[in-house]
């Protein structure tokens, strides 16, 4: 295999004044021709420099090459001049970046960018140059290319426009395409549709990859070769197998082992105290209207339709789904942060659906919640003892010195130093300021704490501890959560049981390990295989979900799922299946759910 | 369609707002218009009688509805000092003010355009410093100091330029930059502004690794986009503008719009002030109406987000 | 990821002050103090009496012992801005505190109801804006007579819409924050909600607002007075002087050009300390 891209003790600084701060040192990497190569690091590890630094993009934002040799096709373009790196860029060298709604021009066509890109490598004619970018969105399988070029950028879903700017990137054939975290910004069944797209490509066009991701399962997905980046260095670089079966560097050992970890531990088996029910809700929904125009019926969402489930005490109940799905707005329902338009919610066996102002105040003391943004969940004016204090200050009389010392307990209690309750929310890490969050939602002892995504902005390793901690305090002060997060393995890890939906609707809900092994709705069997997974043996071509989320506004009839779903009839598409109870605590609502072994086998 | 209609609607109601407010300015505040008139020295019959001949001893609302539907028929009201139907004046001295408010905006967005783009082009370099510092100095300078001093440097000392009056082309030249020269400082910086956010956007970076040349991403993507905030300051500085005549025309001593309302103010002819400001509020409205119907058509964002 | 890291790191790098916004600064924070001290303590300063008329220094240019010459009734021009700066000082805050304090309150109501009383709020505020600042400043003082007080009040009702907007798009900003979010889940109510997150968050931006205000309504001010709606004193404010020193361009060009010098100046340094201030905020928008 003729070697493609070889980097040599490249090194890369960021301009901060007058000092230079190194970005990156001394990395060394080979891509050969038709290779996928992954670039796996944590934020800040300096692998998106990197690939700035290969399209000398690095130079307009503000920083530099101070070191080291890029050669590609054995010329070294860390010297050349910007003038020739245009013709280098987009014909022979392409790149894909993390987020496709920002990554086009909104005020331009997809057609106009084609164009521009087209003809600004080759010398064809504007319609020759249309005609190519036609065949170009067939052949990233997008319905109906010829009207899509006519259209906005914003008129096509987050998907789309990916298939889209990887489109744009293929426009002249590149040698070198560089995916910068391309599925990150996706739900997880248009994540398995992108990568096996990438795959496709790489077969039909022989091109070579440089995907940089944080996840390790994607890496493994995709990967022919993997290097991990830590602190600016690749420190561990080979093959696929070798890094996953045998990682040799302790940080790349400590990044499979977490991973790992995700998957063999559950919570489903482990002691939960007992069968007293918390918290409750009884066939609730919520819409939100639509801003609509003067004289037209007005539009709704349909955020949550008719929920039932229930949490025990000491329990997890983990919620997963795909954007507008609901989860969010079913969370806000139940602590009351949103009425729900019908239904009933029960506290302890009571109602606590429009109460008096003194029931919510005590509802709230006993029910609280940890939001995704860490940063922006604390307020930036005040001290940390000024925040995890602020439910004592609204729900007690507590003197200012009872106040701080219940501060310093819960501090150490989500493992923070006592002593910086004095300093300001900006001066913590993420892990640090979610830790923070947690001590505020604690504090008053409370029996049931809403998870909102409350680990999915951090880091792998990050993100295993802040667990770690929610389990610990589960324990031991026998606390209730539901657990929202997108990312499947998580909340396999962390929760009792978990409950899967889509469209508003809770589909499936089951102990977390059957749910995982048997599942029972073929949505929530999808889910599972577009899960990307580091266990190599596994890794196969699979089966995928074809189709789009389709719009909450306008969710399909019947079956939500159906227009997806490979085992639809025309049942599925008249008629809403209801929840039923299929075994024990496992509820599904299909009309063919998948519990016969011939089912499933249709599946393949 | 529908939006336009719909945007007419609006534009008619937010007119009809600003007769209401002008109204209630000027009879509900505590100062009497008839004890204005008559002086200060004048006995009480007097007053009342000049009240009476005004028609301002009616009860406030039949007031109201009299000057709603006079304005459906195109009255205005008659001028207090000599009695002529206010929208006559009125159009006698539209002419001028319109030609000056044009040509200042003229001046202010092909300075303003240009600065900017040199400003953002040049970042934290000399050239920059130096337009931002110009531009700092014409927000803050009050327009009729910059007409006076015009005036010295180009009428006085140099001879080159009339310093009053209206009519030729000449003479629009000075007071044009005049009240140009604000106009032109708001936009420079607000162009600059745009220009460095809109670079800050992920799809330059993307652009770049396509190979697309930085005087075609400045020029079409860029330029394009930092545009867009641009056109609705344009009817801001319309109405600034238009406002703005009203001291530049005393200064160059041009006919107008302007002149109209602070001769007024003298003779305390309360209707013609109150017919001058409704005019100024209408065409305000209209010209952002206009600029909201265009900025659909310039932005497809706007469209797509009401679909 | 690395994304967000890269900008944070670029924003840093932004040079915050260069010795010569930071000159720049300086010079102005020196200015306002200047004139503030001008208006407290005017005979102090003054050189001359601004009231003191002597036919035979009359039209005098610029002198060491006139600095920045003499009117058409021989009063020292240095002394009347002196005295004058009392006004622009007096006009410019209150009337900012009263725009921005009434209009802070209806952003901070509207922002937070954000329903048909905040409808009703901004429609209003729409059509205020309709009529350009100056002009309804002119018919306050045409309606009411020329006062200071008047020229107040209408110099606030012009303002009262931009503040009001500005206010209410930062409440209906921070009102989503987390935080917000975050404590009402807790259990504190409305009042504790607005009085301890949104106001003390929502703040900031309208203090550079108000700043650069000062400027606005001096502008405005002067402008009113140049055009004769001002107050009508023994001493001619600053726009009052300016429009006597029009007359008198051909043959003295110094009593028209230092009183507006003086009105640049001022406005300039109250800009510059509102930009400084905004930097300071956001470092982000150091670049602006």
């Amino acid at each position: 295999m003729r070697t493609l891209l070889e980097i040599r003790n490249l090194s890369v600084g960021i301009e901060r004044g007058k000092e230079v701060i190194p970005a990156v040192r001394n990395v060394n990497l080979d891509i050969g021709s038709g290779e996928i190569v992954c670039l796996v690091g944590g934020s800040g590890s300096g692998k998106t420099v990197t690939s700035l630094a290969v399209l000398r993009l690095i130079d307009y934002e503000g920083g530099r090459i101070t070191g080291g040799e890029i050669l590609f096709q054995e010329e070294d373009i860390a010297s050349l001049a910007q003038q020739e790196m245009n013709g280098i860029r987009g014909r022979k060298i392409a790149m894909v970046t993390q987020d496709p709604m920002t990554a086009l021009n909104p005020v331009f066509t997809i057609g106009n960018q084609f164009v521009e890109v087209i003809r600004k490598h080759k010398s064809v004619s504007r319609s020759e140059a249309w005609n190519e970018a036609i065949g170009l969105l067939e052949k990233v399988h997008i319905p109906e290319p010829a009207s899509r070029m006519k259209q906005y950028p914003l008129e096509l879903s987050g998907g789309m426009l990916q298939r889209v700017a990887i489109a744009l990137a293929l426009a002249c054939q590149p040698e070198l395409l560089i995916a910068d975290e391309p599925t990150t910004a996706l739900d997880v069944t248009i994540q398995a549709q992108i990568l096996n797209l990438l795959l496709e490509l790489r077969a039909e066009e022989g091109m070579s990859i440089l995907f940089i991701t944080h996840d390790l399962a994607v890496a493994a997905e995709i990967a022919d070769k993997v290097a991990v980046m830590h602190e600016g260095s690749i420190v561990e670089q080979g093959t696929a197998l070798e890094i996953f079966a045998f990682p040799g560097h302790w940080y790349t050992k400590s990044l499979v082992q977490s991973k790992h970890d995700l998957l063999t531990s559950s919570a489903s088996d482990e002691n939960r105290q007992d069968d007293e029910i918390i918290l409750e809700a009884e066939g609730i929904s919520k819409v939100f209207p639509l801003k609509s125009k003067p004289f037209q019926p007005k539009k709704y969402v349909q955020a949550v339709d008719e929920v039932s489930l229930y949490i025990r005490k000491g329990e997890t109940l983990g919620l997963v789904g795909e954007s507008g799905s609901g989860k969010s707005t079913l969370g806000k329902l139940l602590v009351s942060l949103q009425e729900a338009d019908s239904g009933q919610i029960l506290y302890r066996g009571k109602d606590v659906t429009g109460g008096t102002k003194r029931e919510k105040k005590e509802l709230r003391k006993n029910t609280q919640v940890v939001f995704q943004d860490t940063f922006s969940a604390l307020n930036p004016r005040w001290k940390v003892e000024e925040i995890i204090g602020e439910p004592l200050r609204v729900h007690t009389r507590l003197s200012k010195g009872e106040i701080r010392e219940r501060v310093e307990e819960v501090l150490q209690l989500v493992d923070l130093d006592p002593a910086s309750r004095t300093r300001y929310p900006h001066e913590f890490s993420g892990g640090q300021r979610q830790r923070i969050n947690i001590a505020r939602a604690i504090i008053l002892h409370p029996e049931f704490l809403l998870l909102d995504e409350a680990v999915s902005a951090l880091d792998l390793a990050v993100q295993s501890k802040v667990i770690e901690l929610l389990k610990k305090l589960q324990q031991e002060m026998g606390l209730s959560y539901v657990f929202m997060a997108h990312g499947l393995d998580v909340v396999r890890d962390i929760s009792h049981r978990i409950g899967v939906m889509y469209l508003g609707r809770i589909v499936e809900i089951a102990p977390a390990e059957e749910l995982f092994t048997k599942p029972a709705h073929p949505y929530t069997k999808a889910l599972l295989e577009a899960n990307p997974t580091i266990d190599l043996d596994h890794k196969r071509k699979r089966h995928v979900l074809h189709g789009e989320i389709p719009s909450p506004v306008n969710p399909p009839a019947g079956c939500h799922f159906h227009t997806r779903c490979p085992l639809a009839t025309e049942k599925c598409r008249l008629e809403a299946p209801a929840m039923e109870l299929l075994i024990g605590e496992r509820a599904v609502a299909c009309h063919y759910p998948l519990e016969k072994k011939e089912r499933v086998e249709l599946l393949r | 369609m529908l939006y336009v209609l719909s945007r007419f609607g609006m534009a008619a109601g937010v007119i009809l707002g600003s007769v209401t407010l002008v109204f209630i300015i000027v009879n509900i505040l505590p100062g009497d218009v008839a004890t204005l008139l008559a002086g200060d020295d004048v006995p009480t019959e007097t007053v009342n009688q000049l009240r009476e001949e005004l028609g301002l001893d009616r009860p406030l609302i039949s007031q109201y509805l009299d000057y709603i539907a006079g304005l459906f028929q195109g009255d205005l009201g008659t001028s207090y000092a000599n009695s002529e139907p206010v929208l006559d004046r009125l159009l006698d001295n539209l002419g001028p003010t319109l030609a000056l408010t044009i040509s200042s905006m003229i001046v202010a967005i092909v300075l303003g355009l240009i600065l900017g783009i040199l400003s953002a082009v040049y970042q934290n370099k000399l050239l920059d410093g130096i337009i931002r510092v110009l531009s700092l100095i014409g927000v803050s300078t009050p327009n009729f100091w910059i007409g006076i001093l015009l005036i010295w440097i180009f009428s006085v000392q140099l001879h080159l330029l009339p310093s009053i009056g209206n009519g030729s082309f000449e003479q629009l030249i000075l007071p044009s930059i005049g009240l140009g020269i604000t106009g032109a400082g708001v936009i420079t910086r607000l162009i600059r502004n745009s220009i460095l956010e809109a670079s800050n956007e992920p799809f330059i970076r993307s652009l770049r690794g396509k190979g697309i040349g930085q005087r075609a991403i400045l020029f079409k993507h860029i330029l394009r986009h930092a545009l867009i905030p641009a056109v609705t300051m344009v009817g801001m500085i319309f109405g600034e503008m238009l406002a703005g005549s009203v001291v530049t025309e005393t200064v160059f001593s041009r006919q107008g719009l302007g002149r109209l309302i602070v001769d007024a103010i003298d003779q305390k002819d309360i209707p013609i002030i109150q017919g001058a400001i409704l005019f100024t509020a209408a065409f305000y409205v209209v010209i952002n109406m206009l600029v909201d119907i265009s900025y659909r058509y310039i932005d497809p964002r706007i469209r797509l987000n009401e679909k | 990821m690395m994304i967000g890291s890269l900008k944070r790191i670029k924003s840093l790098s932004y040079r915050r002050n260069s010795w010569w916004t930071g000159s720049l600064l300086l010079l102005s924070t020196g200015f306002i103090l200047f004139i503030v001290i001008c208006s407290l303590f005017p005979d102090q300063i003054a050189s001359h009496s601004p009231t003191r008329m002597d036919p035979s220094d009359a039209l005098l240019a610029p002198s060491l012992e006139h600095l920045l010459g003499t009117d058409q009734f021989g009063r020292d021009i240095f002394s009347l801005i002196v005295h004058g700066s009392q006004q622009s000082v007096v006009i410019g805050v209150l009337s900012v505190l009263i725009g921005g304090g009434i209009g802070a309150l209806i952003g901070l109501v509207s922002g937070y109801c954000n329903n048909a009383l905040d409808n009703t709020f901004m429609r209003i505020m729409d059509i205020i804006m309709t009529i350009p600042g100056i002009m309804l400043a002119i018919l306050v003082s045409a309606v009411l007579g020329p006062s200071t007080l008047n020229l107040i009040l209408a110099v606030s009702i012009a303002s009262l819409p931009g503040y009001a907007r500005v206010m209410r798009g930062q409440v209906l900003h921070v009102k989503d924050a987390g935080y917000v979010h975050a404590s009402r889940s807790i259990g504190l109510g409305h009042t504790g909600r607005i009085l301890f997150h949104i106001l003390p968050n929502s703040l900031p931006p309208m203090l550079v607002m108000a700043t650069i205000g000062v400027g606005n309504a001096i502008l405005m001010a002067t402008g009113l007075s140049f055009l004769g709606l001002g107050t009508v004193h023994e001493i001619p404010d600053w726009g009052y002087l300016l429009s006597l020193g029009r007359d008198y361009l051909t043959v003295a060009w110094w009593i028209g050009f230092f009183p507006g010098l003086f009105i640049s100046l001022f406005v300039i340094s109250v800009n510059i300390l509102g930009d400084a201030y905004r930097n300071y905020l956001d470092p982000r928008s150091a670049t602006s």
